[in-house]
């Protein structure tokens, strides 16, 4: 009976993690159709910022959940001017220009903060459930999941910015008829989409070494949840967390999480090859 | 023999989400016909068009292509049963010239040396031989829509579809269109799905009016234009 | 064909086989030769073919790791040769045809080859196992396989392949390659393989089943470059998950765009010229490699969207055109093939 309700928190906490990495992504692919690959990057910077903020002496909740987003959005702010804006419509370069940024970023956090790995304590202490031990972190991580998600889904569904975001991406002409700025829509866009990769990164920077490498770790579990579940930004990024954070903590819990993270991608390409329009199906832009 | 059934559907359904675009078509095309097909917006001729040749798979019903029931080919293999095919907006290989794209759709039933001939006299047959070494995205409209008919020719197809071959054409191009047509049919049936009325008055014999996703008349052109229901029909009442 | 399309080929490739070691050393040669052939493949399925393939470095790493295992197994070097083409070239085809046979858009290709390429990655590093084992050969996780034959003259068993000679006989297979695509896109299938990057409705329509050729062209690209990943191997002497790494995935792609996909020459000479730049970085610790390699793939992109080799080719067709008596040049080449989508 605890191995079960152990078992149920180790799956849980999969999928989280999952959501949380992905919610940004998801955002920026379902209302503007760019996929980020920089994106794993973008969370890795998240985590420098919570880590190096922390050490300076800001409180680690603080670190984490307020500096990390803050300094990824507006380093966001920066890559859509500078980059994205210019390749709009252009699916195929956007992904290799932020492929570049990936390598670029990468690059630039060795020089800074050399090939070594930090990392952080986490901040709250494990405790015993019948004959097991529980991370208490972990079921923080499902809590950021469960906010973001449902945070995600209000601002989407019932703010005044969330509608005109998804006016936009249902059609940019309209709303600038209605005297909106797309270019503005799609700025905002980003940078919210860059907060949100920075939260997660600041989230799972407790748990994970953080090295300038570390992107490569998120951005093919990230990308994969956000492709396959196609363009309904919440409800897309959630089912299918859902379903590959279940196979991917069975297959670990099976055997090793190598094996796990394998199996995920496999799921990935065949679930890919059978639905090409991912769960929710790729041509209803702009939906929760 | 001439009036053998070459292409035959019937009850031919397709069925988009809740939409009947199209609802039971019966239709019978007979060797060495030339039929054109009208109908208001969203009659389904398009969709009709589109089963045909294999860009849709219908819901219901059958095609049948001398004898060999077709739905469900894909496009290529339609294509490989001698029929050619002209979409509505040009379909034309842009960063190629005049000469490549007839070549590639002559050589693929043929060697190089038959190819080369059949390309050339195409050019000839559609006078845009000085055009042979241009690239299609150079061309304008009219003749983008000239080449795009040599390419159907230069498979040799015994049937053609031709999706609006008038549209956008100024008066001399579809003078030069028509005449090609009327050319073109001495040897192969034809299907013509066209919009403009003048265009069909012209060279129709036989005319089909799709109407809400059936077949509303089918009869030789001065009956059609005389009739009142095809009439109403393009006046927007229900019949 | 001969005198357009073979000819330039060997008059520019046979002198230079032997130009080269005089300049620089074979060692260094010899792995940008692998590389060019690497950014050949690429840029014949993405530049002909239509088909990017965001993970060309799978096959790379499929055909040296074919070719290591092999050579621990076999205990010579000539039949595992032929067998690091093969292997990519069967796995591509079969893959290629799951994909293509669905229809996968351009942007699904690229994260599906994407995503195989992590696996194969993923799968590499964590084989450290005493149970991943083939035949003889151990896969060694992270640490890769060393210690295999490597290729030896054919007609003397005791002579191997190594810097000059290693060298010449990838240079002698890189130019090969070369002219074998180069007669290969003049020849029906080639000219159909251009028509439906082109148009693949209309390469449809005229009765080319899309699906086959895409196929095929898939499995050439991937046998080309296994055949770069073997010559990589026996460069190296080792083989390494690293061959499989994202990284290396976005290396290939830049060389082809930096040389301009579209044209076969392009890419060989972006490889030729990245490498060699990343060579010379690797030599000081200021500025870092990957650093560099992001940025010039950002700048391509943004900048310079046709390849800087195309582009310098409009130029001096700019510049021949602006010469008083010169004759008016029709542009032919160096349309990007990239902005298709969407």
């Amino acid at each position: 009976m605890d191995y079960a309700a152990v078992v149920g928190v180790e799956i849980f906490y999969a999928v989280a993690v999952l959501v949380l990495i992905s919610a940004g992504l998801a955002v920026i692919f379902g209302m503007m159709r760019v996929i980020n690959l920089a994106h794993g990057e973008f969370l890795t910077l998240g985590g420098y910022a919570a880590i190096v903020s922390h050490q300076a002496g800001v409180n680690i909740y603080l670190a984490m959940l307020v500096v990390a987003p803050l300094v990824v959005a507006v380093f966001g702010v920066l890559v859509e001017r500078l980059i994205i804006r210019w390749l709009y419509g252009r699916l195929i370069n956007t992904m290799l220009a932020t492929w570049g940024l990936s390598l670029a970023m990468m690059g630039a956090m060795t020089m800074i903060f050399g090939n070594t790995t930090t990392g952080i304590a986490t901040p709250i202490a494990g405790f015993t459930f019948g004959r097991y031990q529980l991370s208490g972190y972990n079921l923080f991580v499902i809590l950021m999941a469960i906010v973001v998600a449902v945070g995600l889904y209000l601002a989407l569904k019932t703010t005044r910015a969330g509608l005109i975001a998804r006016g936009a991406m249902q059609n940019a002409e309209m709303t600038s008829a209605f005297g909106y700025s797309p270019s503005r829509v799609y700025l905002i866009t980003f940078a919210a989409g860059s907060a949100l990769a920075g939260l997660a990164g600041g989230v799972m920077a407790p748990l994970v070494g953080l090295n300038p490498a570390s992107g490569a770790n998120y951005i093919a579990k990230a990308f994969i949840t956000v492709i396959a579940g196609g363009a309904s930004v919440v409800s897309g990024a959630l089912a299918s967390a859902g379903l590959f954070g279940v196979i991917s903590q069975t297959f670990t819990l099976l055997t090793t999480p190598a094996v796990g993270e394998i199996a995920l991608l496999v799921v990935a390409i065949i679930l890919l090859r059978l639905l090409p329009t991912g769960i929710t199906g790729r041509f209803f832009k702009g939906r929760v | 023999m001439s009036n053998r059934v070459e292409l035959e559907s019937r009850g031919l359904g397709m069925q988009f989400g809740g939409v009947h675009a199209l609802a039971g078509v019966d239709f019978k095309l007979r060797r060495q016909e030339l039929r054109c097909l009208i109908g208001p917006n969203g009659a389904g001729k398009s969709t009709f068009f589109k089963c045909v040749c294999g860009m849709l798979k219908p819901t219901a019903g059958d095609i049948t292509i001398r004898g060999q029931r077709t739905n469900g080919l894909l496009p290529h293999q339609v294509a490989r049963l001698g029929i050619g095919i002209k979409t509505q907006v040009p379909s034309v290989m842009n960063g190629l010239t005049v000469r490549e794209n007839l070549w590639l759709a002559a050589r693929r039933d043929n060697t190089s040396a038959v190819a080369n001939r059949l390309v050339a006299d195409i050019m000839d047959r559609l006078l845009i031989t000085d055009l042979a070494a241009e690239l299609l995205e150079t061309l304008a409209h009219g003749k983008r829509q000239l080449v795009e008919l040599g390419i159907v020719l230069a498979g040799q197809p015994w049937l053609i579809l031709l999706d609006e071959p008038a549209a956008g054409l100024t008066a001399d191009e579809v003078d030069r269109m028509i005449d090609v047509i009327t050319d073109i049919n001495r040897e192969s049936s034809l299907i013509i799905v066209e919009h403009d009325m003048h265009f069909v008055r012209r060279i129709a014999r036989q005319v089909t009016v799709f109407h809400q996703g059936r077949v509303l008349i089918d009869a030789d052109v001065d009956t059609v234009m005389a009739s009142q229901d095809v009439r109403d029909v393009y006046l927007g009442k229900q019949v | 064909m001969f005198a357009r399309d073979v000819l330039p080929a060997l008059i520019i490739g046979v002198p230079a086989m032997f130009v080269l070691p005089m300049l620089f050393d074979a060692y260094t040669l010899t792995v940008l030769t692998a590389y060019a052939l690497l950014a050949l493949s690429l840029g014949f399925i993405w530049g002909f073919a239509g088909i990017l393939c965001f993970g060309q470095a799978a096959f790379f790493g499929l055909g040296a790791y074919s070719f290591a295992i092999a050579a621990l197994n076999m205990g010579s070097a000539w039949g595992p040769f032929f067998i690091a083409i093969l292997v990519p070239a069967v796995f591509a085809a079969v893959f290629g045809a799951l994909l293509f046979y669905g229809r996968l858009s351009d942007v699904y290709l690229a994260v599906v080859t994407l995503v195989m390429t992590l696996i194969l990655f993923k799968f590499m590093n964590s084989s450290a196992g005493e149970i991943y084992k083939l035949g003889d050969a151990r896969l060694g996780g992270y640490n890769g396989i060393p210690g295999f034959e490597t290729l030896t003259i054919p007609w003397d068993p005791g002579e191997y392949l190594y810097d000059e000679s290693l060298f010449y006989f990838a240079f002698g297979l890189l130019v090969l390659v070369y002219i074998l695509l180069r007669v290969l896109l003049k020849m029906p299938f080639g000219r159909a393989l251009v028509g439906i990057r082109e148009n693949e409705q209309r390469a449809e329509l005229m009765g080319y089943d899309i699906r086959l050729m895409k196929t095929i062209a898939f499995s050439i690209g991937a046998a080309i470059a296994g055949l770069a990943g073997c010559l990589f191997a026996n460069w190296a002497e080792i083989v390494t998950p690293a061959l499989f790494s994202l990284g290396q995935s976005a290396e290939i792609i830049i060389w082809v765009i930096v040389g301009g996909a579209g044209t076969l020459l392009g890419p060989v000479v972006g490889a030729a010229i990245l490498g060699y730049t990343k060579f010379l970085l690797g030599q000081q610790s200021l500025i870092d490699n990957t650093f560099v390699l992001g940025v010039i793939l950002i700048l391509a992109v943004l900048l310079l969207p046709q390849g800087i080799f195309p582009s310098l080719v409009r130029l001096w067709h700019w510049l021949l055109a602006r010469l008083p008596s010169a004759a008016p040049l029709r542009r032919r080449s160096g349309r990007s093939r990239r902005d298709k989508d969407v």
